[in-house]
Order: C-alpha cells, then sequence, then structure tokens
C-alpha cells in the first residue's frame, strides 16, 4: 500500500468511533462525579439553613460555611476538569497512534 | 463545433459538512503524527505524595474535628488548638507548592469562569460583602482562590481545600469552640473537598484504572 492510498475519510471515521467511544464512557463518569457532588453541596446548603433558622449558629458563621461550599463547588469543577482533559488526552494519543500504525503500514517501515 | 456546457455542480450530501470536516481532522492529526508529535499530555502527572499528603490530612483533620465536638471547658477553645491550624495549614502549603512546580498549565479555566459564576449567584442569594468588611482575611481568601493564573486544575482544587480550612480556622476563631452542630456540617464539608482533590489526582493515574 502507498502512502498515497491512505484513506483519510476510512482514517476519520475510524478516529470519530474511538471518539465517541472514549467520550461517552468519560461523560458518564464525569457526570456521575458531577451528581453525587453537587448533591452533597445542596445538602450542606440545606443544613446551613437550618441551623441559623434554628439559632443554633449566627450569620458570620453560617455565611464561612456557605463559603466553604463554594469552594467545594469550585474544586468540584476543576476536578470534572482535569477528568474529561485526561480522556480528551486518551482520544488524541489513541487517534496519533492510529495515524502512526496506518503510516507504517502503508510505507511497509516504520517512521513513526 | 459547440462548447461542452458547464457540468453543474455535484449535489451536495447531507452531512457533507461533517464528512469534511473529520477528513481535515484526519489530515491535521496525519500531519501531527509525521511531525513526529506522537503522544500529547494535557495534564501533569499523577503524584503520590499528593494523594498520600491528602488523605493524612483528612485523617488529622477528622480526628481534630471529633475531638473537639467531645471536649469541654479550656481544652475546646481556640488558643488552646491553634497550633492544630497553623500546622496542618502549613502541610497543605507543602502539597500546593509541590501542585505548583509540576503543572502542566497555569490556569484551570472552567474553574475560574465557574468561581465567578457561583460567586455572583451566591452573591445574589446572600450578601457576602458585609463579611469582608467584617473579617478582612475571609476577602483575602476569597480573593486569593480567584485571582487569574491561579495555578493547574491540582492547584486550584489543593487552593480549595486551604481556604476551607483556613475558614475552618476562622469558625473557631469566631466562636472560640467548634458547637457539634458546626462540626456536623463542617466534617463532610471537610470530607468532600479531600475526596474531590483525591478524585482529582486519581484521575490522572492514566492506564492504572
Amino acid at each position: 500500500m502507498a502512502f498515497t492510498d491512505i484513506d483519510t475519510a476510512d482514517l476519520a471515521q475510524r478516529m470519530l468511533s474511538g471518539a465517541a467511544t472514549e467520550a461517552g464512557e468519560g461523560w458518564a463518569e464525569v457526570s456521575a462525579f458531577f451528581k453525587v457532588e453537587f448533591r452533597t453541596i445542596a445538602r450542606r446548603v440545606k443544613d446551613i439553613g437550618k441551623a441559623v433558622a434554628g439559632g443554633d449558629i449566627d450569620e458570620l458563621t453560617a455565611k464561612l460555611l456557605m463559603r466553604m461550599q463554594v469552594n467545594n463547588a469550585v474544586a468540584a469543577v476543576a476536578a470534572m476538569t482535569t477528568m474529561v482533559m485526561v480522556r480528551i488526552e486518551r482520544i488524541i494519543n489513541a487517534a496519533l497512534g492510529l495515524v502512526r500504525d496506518v503510516v507504517n503500514t502503508a510505507l511497509g517501515f516504520a517512521l513513526l | 463545433m459547440a462548447w461542452p456546457s458547464s457540468p453543474r455542480p455535484p449535489k451536495r450530501r447531507a452531512g457533507g459538512g461533517a464528512r469534511a470536516a473529520a477528513r481535515l481532522l484526519a489530515i491535521l492529526v496525519l500531519g501531527a503524527g509525521l511531525a513526529g508529535c506522537v503522544t500529547v499530555k494535557l495534564v501533569d502527572d499523577y503524584d503520590p505524595a499528593i494523594d498520600r499528603g491528602l488523605t493524612a490530612y483528612q485523617e488529622a483533620t477528622l480526628t481534630f474535628l471529633a475531638r473537639m465536638a467531645a471536649a469541654k471547658g479550656a481544652a475546646a477553645t481556640y488558643d488552646a488548638n491553634k497550633e492544630f491550624y497553623f500546622a496542618t495549614g502549613a502541610k497543605l502549603d507543602g502539597l500546593i507548592t509541590r501542585a505548583r512546580a509540576t503543572q502542566s498549565a497555569d490556569r484551570c479555566l472552567p474553574a475560574d469562569y465557574a468561581g465567578r459564576g457561583i460567586e455572583t449567584f451566591v452573591g445574589k442569594l446572600y450578601d457576602l460583602l458585609p463579611l469582608t468588611q467584617e473579617m478582612p482575611e475571609a476577602g483575602r481568601i476569597f480573593a486569593n482562590l480567584k485571582e487569574k493564573g491561579s495555578g493547574s486544575c491540582t492547584v486550584v482544587v489543593l487552593r480549595a481545600v486551604r481556604a476551607n480550612h483556613d475558614l475552618l480556622q476562622i469558625i473557631h476563631r469566631h466562636n472560640d469552640k467548634l458547637a457539634s452542630v458546626v462540626v456536623d456540617i463542617v466534617t463532610p464539608t471537610i470530607e468532600q473537598g479531600v475526596r474531590i482533590a483525591l478524585k482529582n489526582e486519581l484521575a490522572k493515574r492514566r492506564g492504572e484504572e
């Protein structure tokens, strides 16, 4: 097979299929993480509200506790970003690996 | 001899734009492959020291909180226990420094925007401005967490843990003691922050799932 015979449409389709699979699995993981963490934050916010309403904590303490929930929400977004970026990295590297295999096969020797 | 008529342009097939984009992507990736870019790294590596450091912090803090909930009299006051905050806070600073030293990017854009968005939303519901006036150091903690160039996503996550540690210290100082109702809220909050940070670290263990 010559280098000029590389079917870029077929290569693209294979890369897209791989990416879709990886993205699907990755999204399920990120989505599950998101639900757990933001539900937890919502429960804490409710607890803070109840404690204020019950006179168990003053307003300043309530605000400081609320701020802690905000910090956790920002951290959750950052962690989700890491999870997504690792998946993207895998997709790109899988695609590059596919390119390497196709090119080396086309040339008959390991160029890449 | 009649000139041949111009051929009609071929009809566009549905999805032709997506196929063209996919073909262009393939060509670009092919080019990148030929350029020798056979692996890409978008995220820093898993660091077992950060993993261990976070686990140790969680253990120390949850033990401390349980002790505070049960403590009575002078043993429960902030003054009697402030050394805990300084010592464990310094260890968290060590983890942040380590993460900064190995970060592959100096911003975590989604977290930057999320931070601003969440604060705007919470700020509308719950006026945080008087808080920063009453407690300037709390204001400094908020500003630090959302400053530009705040670091990679790992750094942001660790700084959030540190910020919550500082807020816990302020709560203890303000109330002088940590009542059980506060411990009941703070304990799962701290646990969650550490869990998120650990999840962030473990997500970087490529191929070790």
